[in-house]
């Protein structure tokens, strides 16, 4: 199939832009880096289906086993629960909460950049000092009132994340709407009677997105840290969900004779977020028009 | 053929009336409590433009050559006066009402690339005015490839990017979309000083040939004289936002009246190595349009300043033949 789409592209017509696949793919480590955050994915994905045993199968003899021990890949936990099983479970909380947080905070602080710096005035104004008032709050303190109002949970831990990434992005789309919006491209859509919404949409977002998607890979990483650090306090996924951040957390009191618990989660989280930023770095690169040969 | 542009003056049509056209910039207060200053970009121009014809628009850097331009197509809205384009007040109008007479006035840029959305392919770069005002509905792509081919580029360019293209082919892009909604009036900010000489004529004589096919009027700014004169049919010079000189192409190089026209075109390179005429060198730089002078504000640098200038403001007023210039050595 892909030979067949090789030489349909081949003949059909002529490419002068390589496809942002083949420019990705020019550069080895983002490659890795993204097989290693698909295999993830998949394993995350997979888990219901895997051969592995419950995450929460509680197996009192079995208590705090070390990687390697038989039967256990990576050992147990305090309560004698498979730590590799609760790894791969864990994966699909700490994704999706990374994963959901931060596109809520990009779709509503995108929306809040863009309007706020298109439409300046008032409007500008409102919101920008909305999200200082965001931003003068430290992430895991707004994320811990919002939870204290809304009290604890994986979707309320979610929400506060996301709220309080809102300043990341409507800063950087705002500003890219700023000196984009001063373009004589806009002018020129003004000028042939586009609407206010159509220059948004069509000429000022498209322009803006690459700095917002290089935000979002990094913030991904960073959401991942923070829902982590909240299921950690105990206000994210509730016991006993496995989420790497409670792993860690339920890890810590064993942190001298079962090191294993808190250093498996931990390097899961430090590669995961490596690898969303390698990704983003090499994001950056193929998505400016203007380095297209890299 | 632009000779002959210059018609009796009774069966001259306007398609565009400017009357006392002013833009302020608000830049903040002088002090805590001062009063608000202003930039005065534009500052009560009158003017009209003859349909088919060309008219020049001249003058330094920051003379407001541009604002005016974007206060004419009501790109930025003007702080005082009035714009009849087709004998409608363009400042009546609602927004919407505004946004479809854009059809019927298109702007050319200065900078082919950047007035170009990098992220949009030629063909769709064309084809958006189509869509916007629902012209030509189902055969934008043959329409997208006749504009093409009409400025001298073919259809296979529409899945290219603006960066694939070169400066003078960039252009040719910015002019196709000027062209494509079949406007009566172009403005062309600079339309050719980004390009190179050679392809500044080849832009230049595109630009003429467009303009005889649809019967085009032009308003062409330029700081670049020698440009002005190949093209235009009447030249209007500015200073400091005011227009102090507006008369017919011929006229106006032939025998300039105001003094800042005559230093203008005292400074065009000569094509002959031993032409002679003295040059008229002005002294100092232009004043700040935030506090212009009082009376003339070219008295500062005027060869010629007489004590009146420095008093009273002078009027564009005609001088004989339709030649209009605002100057007290006329009196």
């Amino acid at each position: 199939m892909v030979e067949a789409a090789d030489t349909a592209g081949s003949v059909a017509e002529v490419r002068t832009v390589r496809p942002a696949w083949w420019r990705f793919a020019r550069h080895r480590l983002s490659v890795v880096a993204a097989i290693l955050i698909l295999a993830v994915f998949g394993l995350a994905l997979l888990a219901p289906v895997l051969p592995i045993p419950d995450p929460d199968a509680i197996t009192s003899v079995d208590r705090l086993l070390p990687p390697g021990s038989s039967g256990y890949l990576l050992g147990t936990d305090e309560l004698g629960r498979d730590v590799l099983s609760r790894l791969i479970w864990g994966a699909r909380i700490s994704l999706l909460a990374g994963f959901g947080a931060a596109f809520l905070s990009l779709l509503l602080g995108c929306a809040m950049g863009l309007l706020a710096g298109f439409m300046g005035r008032w409007i500008d104004n409102v919101l920008m000092r909305v999200t200082d008032v965001v931003l003068a709050f430290p992430t895991i303190l707004l994320a811990i009132g919002v939870l204290a109002a809304v009290g604890p949970g994986l979707t309320n831990a979610m929400l506060a994340v996301a709220i309080s990434g809102l300043p990341l992005y409507a800063r950087v789309a705002r500003g890219s709407v700023l000196s984009v919006r001063e373009l004589d491209y806009v002018e020129a859509a003004r000028s042939i009677g586009a609407s206010t919404q159509r220059i948004m949409v069509r000429h000022v977002l498209p322009n803006i997105l690459a700095p917002l998607i290089v935000a979002f890979t990094l913030d991904v990483g960073m959401k991942i840290v923070v829902t982590s650090s909240l299921s950690f306090l105990g206000l994210g996924a509730q016991p006993p969900t496995a989420d790497w951040g409670s792993m860690i957390a339920s890890g810590r009191n064993y942190i001298r004779n079962a090191p294993h618990l808190i250093m498996i989660p931990g390097a899961a989280i430090f590669f995961v977020v490596l690898c969303l930023n390698i990704i983003g770095d090499r994001l950056r690169d193929i998505l400016d028009p203007r380095l297209k040969d890299l | 053929m632009m000779d002959t542009a210059v018609a009796p003056a009774t069966t001259k049509d306007a398609i565009l009336v400017a009357s006392g056209l002013t833009k302020h910039f608000p830049i903040g207060r002088a002090g805590f409590r001062g009063p608000m200053r202003v930039v005065r970009a534009v500052d009560d121009v009158s003017f009209s433009v003859w349909r088919g014809s060309t008219l020049g628009l001249v003058g330094e850097s920051g003379c407001g050559k541009s604002t005016l331009a974007r206060v004419l197509l009501r790109l930025t809205e003007a702080t005082a006066g009035s714009v009849i384009f087709n004998g409608e007040n363009l400042f009546d109008l609602s927004r919407d009402e505004m946004r479809q007479r854009r059809r019927d006035m298109q702007m050319i840029f200065q900078d082919p690339l950047s007035s170009l959305n990098p992220r949009m392919t030629v063909g769709e770069i064309l084809k958006e005015p189509l869509l916007i005002h629902g012209v030509a509905r189902g055969e934008e792509k043959q329409r997208v490839a006749d504009l093409l081919e009409e400025v001298g580029l073919g259809p296979h360019h529409s899945n290219r990017l603006p960066h694939e293209f070169s400066g003078g082919q960039r252009q040719r892009i910015g002019i196709a979309r000027a062209l494509a909604l079949r406007p009566s009036l172009v403005v062309c900010d600079e339309a050719v000083s980004a390009l190179d000489v050679s392809i500044q004529s080849q832009i230049l004589n595109l630009l003429r040939d467009v303009q005889r096919e649809y019967g085009l009027t032009y308003l062409f700014i330029s700081h670049n004289l020698s440009v002005v004169k190949a093209v235009c049919d009447t030249v209007g010079v500015m200073y400091l936002g005011r227009m102090v000189e507006f008369a017919d192409k011929r006229s106006l190089f032939s025998t300039p009246n105001h003094p800042y026209t005559q230093a203008l075109l005292s400074a065009v390179p000569k094509s002959h190595p031993r032409a002679t005429g003295a040059r008229i060198a002005l002294h100092g730089d232009v004043p700040n349009p935030i506090n212009p002078p009082t009376g003339c504000r070219f008295h500062t640098r005027c060869p010629a300043a007489m004590p009146i200038c420095q008093k009273m403001d002078p009027v564009l007023k005609d001088i004989g033949a339709g030649h209009l210039s605002a100057c007290h050595l006329n009196d």
